[in-house]
């Protein structure tokens, strides 16, 4: 009886078609927002077909073109000190513009890919376990960090955790380059525990000192750019780690944090956060979910489904409680209006001054996110950074002439510009605008108005 | 009494003065501002302030300690590290107060975890809603200007929270002229989208803002940053001191600097950064002398933790405990404050901690701004420097 009552209470939920709203809900939280492309696909699929396609569509295997030097690490010759202060200007100037080819590249990925979600969990993940330029210094090793994000975004959790904990990049970041035996570098031991895994309260600084040992000897060969283990740093004392005893080294110390129930749900309060809400929070559905992902042994695309299949994720009081992304502002604005910027340098500094400077988050926190993402002069920055999108401003092609095209595009002949109005507000706006639509307008000046509107910074 | 009463309906239908329990028992403050300066990441005291006096500072510090002929002496136990040439000079003068062990009861040594208890001034194992300064200017409301103003890139800090008035600037210039475009919003109490409500509010306080800075801000041709340097944390300290001299009622300035976060080859980027302080300070001192305004501000560093006292195996130095700070002005007690942290009774590789930061904060509350302290400060007595 309440089996059936279930089935049809779910009924609505699973098995209609989506429709504008929804679908824009769903590239919007997953994606970098909802292209016309995709909406074709879409409103043929109910709730569950969509997700499904969603996943499945962004598992394949898929590597972006790299840039040019992407097998050429930039080598130094001789040491900086030893250099003359030409050959180092030299030196410097060419690491600079590696540098920011590095983020012009990855930006240019995500603007034309044709895997968005793939994308969004790349950039998640790399806010997840940040590295940075500053501090790694080789946009070499930065380069292979994020294919290996890029390759186990949506893979095992468990294998990504002892991937990334021998990723070179990471290694340099975290500092366990100098972490040797009896002169433990505990950064690495720490931020695994309360950023990566567990989160605060979970452990102890005695479990920090302990662990710290056991990753004693990952290090990086800084001539060939890999991962090496150096025995002779290596501490091979028995440790004590979260309640267990032995001769552990690193592997055994994530093993041991994967063990536990806690990480499963740290993760999911983090996806939870990203894709759901990130203030109000239903304890019962990470309790829930965390469990599904836990005994799914830490599959990601599992806890992703079970995320965007969870009635919190559709349900009303939802959406448009987050707050776009600095890239997620650019890059979405750029996608749902069909352009191919050429000058994607501009954007670079764009983002550095919107404080989401692709490579380089603040610190090993990475960005913070929703409302905090709002202060006076970001809130400033952003709007102008859309009126001048509107105006076509140092953009390749004009924006206005794209949204005539657009108008061309999307409605046969004779449908009524009320209709097309309705259409264009669902399709920008994750809710009513706050500045009344005034239909007297032409189509693109009411376009670009959406664009401005308070709402348009919502997902 | 009609005007008063209409603005009073005003700011409450608008949202921003929800909250604001004190209102007509508005005071005036008597133009005395606190400039805040976070050192970010956990700044090293022990090679800031440094026990050259004391040969364990040398035994546990074989590769990143300072030279004892290089360091400026306070007396013969510690002395300032070389950068710190001008805050000496600054000391001499009886402006800056050295505040010696700072730190609390169970500290964190986590950077998020740390900075908010210090931000929030809760206890260790408590979580706040909103900064300590945030709370102040709810129970103490004053008719401020702006309550307090972020200045280049950094965070609201101890002003987190809601139910005060804060702008975040990169600088004044760059605020009016991209505030010029923000269009007026029609109050409207419907929303219940916390995300939205947020961005309201901060685009209406923008808007008000504005108007401020219109009016009373002087232009950088009259007061101009000559005898200020080129980096960042200069360009902050020149627009902190204009905001000052524009006479704004803005009870608190936050700047930051950074990255301390020093666990690999210290010395050199702490000597860097060392310097731009030291030298932002002295800077900052100079512009406000000749303007007359320097008995008006009390500036105060702070930072998450002090840094483990043996160094580490990467020339560097990972996250301890208790910590030195400063406080710079004209109407400070100079001098030495707390008692410099013991080498030898380490708590667990780390410095104790003698004075609790909150009696500092106490102390601002009540003997700088004249302010009814808080619950969270109260039991903490008042550190008599000011």
């Amino acid at each position: 009886m309440f089996t059936k009552l279930f089935v049809i209470l779910m009924l609505p939920f699973v098995t209609f078609a989506l429709n504008l709203k929804d679908a824009k809900h769903l590239m919007d939280r997953t994606s970098f927002g909802l292209t016309q492309k995709e909406f074709q696909i879409l409103k043929n699929k109910n709730k569950k077909e969509a997700v499904n396609w969603l996943i499945n569509q962004n598992k394949k295997d898929y590597e972006p073109d790299l840039p040019s030097w992407a097998n050429s690490p930039l080598i130094k010759t001789k040491p900086m000190k030893k250099m003359s202060t030409q050959e180092r200007k030299i030196f410097r100037q060419k690491y600079r513009k590696r540098v920011l080819s590095l983020k012009i590249w990855w930006l240019k990925t995500m603007l034309k890919t044709e895997t968005p979600l793939r994308e969004k969990m790349t950039l998640f993940w790399h806010n997840h376990f940040t590295s940075s330029i500053k501090k790694v210094r080789s946009p070499y090793l930065m380069l292979k960090q994020n294919e290996l994000l890029r390759q186990n975004a949506l893979g095992n959790f468990g294998v990504f955790l002892h991937v990334i904990s021998k990723d070179p990049a990471m290694i340099l970041y975290l500092d366990n380059q100098s972490n040797k035996k009896q002169k433990a570098n505990e950064n690495f031991a720490r931020e695994v525990m309360e950023l990566f895994t567990l989160g605060v309260g979970h452990y102890s600084e005695k479990d920090v000192k302990e662990s710290a040992r056991a990753y004693t000897g990952w290090h990086v060969n800084l001539k060939k750019m890999k991962f090496v283990y150096v025995k002779k740093f290596h501490d091979y004392h028995e440790k004590s780690f979260l309640g267990e005893n032995g001769n552990f080294d690193g592997d055994d110390v994530l093993n041991i944090i994967l063990k536990k129930k806690q990480t499963a749900k740290f993760i999911t309060l983090k996806f939870y956060k990203e894709f759901i809400n990130d203030n109000d929070i239903n304890q019962s559905e990470i309790a829930r979910i965390s469990d599904i992902f836990y005994r799914s042994n830490y599959d990601i695309s599992t806890l992703l489904k079970e995320i965007l299949l969870s009635p919190e994720f559709w349900s009303e009081k939802n959406r448009a409680v987050l707050v776009k992304s600095p890239v997620e502002l650019i890059v979405g604005t750029l996608r749902a209006l069909d352009i191919q910027p050429k000058n994607v340098k501009s954007l670079v500094y764009i983002l550095k001054q919107l404080k989401q400077d692709l490579f380089d988050p603040p610190n090993v926190k990475g960005w913070s996110s929703g409302v905090d993402w709002l202060d006076s002069s970001s809130v400033l920055l952003r709007n102008q950074t859309i009126s001048r999108f509107t105006r076509g401003k140092e953009m390749g092609k004009k924006v206005s002439m794209m949204m005539q095209e657009k108008e061309n595009f999307t409605f046969k002949k004779g449908i009524s510009k009320n209709k097309k109005i309705e259409f264009f507000k669902e399709y920008f706006l994750p809710m009513d605008p706050i500045h009344p639509i005034n239909h007297k307008y032409k189509i693109k000046k009411i376009i670009a108005n959406l664009l401005k509107d308070p709402v348009y910074q919502l997902k | 009494m009609l005007e008063r009463r209409g603005f009073i309906k005003y700011l409450t239908a608008s949202g921003l003065f929800l909250g604001f329990p004190g209102f007509l028992n508005a005071k005036e403050l008597n133009g005395k501002t606190l400039i805040l300066v976070e050192l970010k990441g956990g700044n090293d005291g022990l090679n800031t302030i440094i026990p050259y006096g004391d040969s364990l500072y040398y035994d546990l510090r074989k590769n990143i300690s300072i030279e004892k002929n290089k360091i400026i002496p306070i007396n013969n136990h510690i002395g300032f590290h070389p950068s710190l040439a001008k805050l000496n000079d600054i000391y001499k003068d009886g402006d800056l107060a050295i505040l010696q062990g700072v730190g609390y009861e169970n500290p964190n040594k986590s950077h998020f975890r740390s900075i908010e208890i210090w931000e929030s001034a809760s206890q260790s194992n408590e979580y706040l809603e909103n900064g300590w300064i945030t709370n102040v200017f709810l129970n103490n409301s004053a008719q401020n200007d702006l309550d307090g103003i972020v200045m280049g890139k950094n965070s609201l800090g101890p002003m987190f929270g809601k139910g005060i008035k804060t702008l975040d600037i990169d600088n004044p210039d760059k605020f009016i002229k991209r505030s010029k475009q923000m269009k007026n919003i029609v109050a409207n109490n419907s929303i219940h989208d916390r995300a939205l409500n947020y961005l309201l509010n901060v685009q209406k306080e923008i808007i008000n803002s504005r108007e401020l800075f219109a009016q009373k801000l002087i232009s950088s041709k009259k007061f101009t940053n000559r005898g200020f340097s080129k980096n960042s944390f200069s360009k902050d300290m020149y627009e902190t001191a204009r905001v000052i001299l524009s006479d704004f009622k803005v009870p608190v300035i936050k700047v930051s600097l950074g990255s301390f976060d020093t666990h690999s080859y210290q010395v050199n980027k702490q000597a860097k950064l060392l310097k731009i302080f030291a030298d932002g300070l002295a800077e900052f001192k100079n512009a406000l002398k000749e303007n007359g305004n320097w008995d008006d501000i009390l500036l105060v560093t702070y930072s998450e933790f002090g840094r483990r006292v043996r160094e580490n195996a990467s020339k560097g130095t990972d996250h301890g405990k208790a910590n030195v700070h400063f406080a710079m002005g004209g109407k400070i007690k100079g001098g030495l404050h707390g008692k410099y942290p013991s080498l030898s009774d380490l708590d667990d590789g780390d410095l104790r901690y003698n004075l609790d930061f909150k009696s500092i904060y106490n102390a601002i509350v009540e003997d700088w701004w004249g302010y009814k302290t808080i619950n969270r400060l109260k039991k903490y007595d008042k550190l008599t420097f000011i």
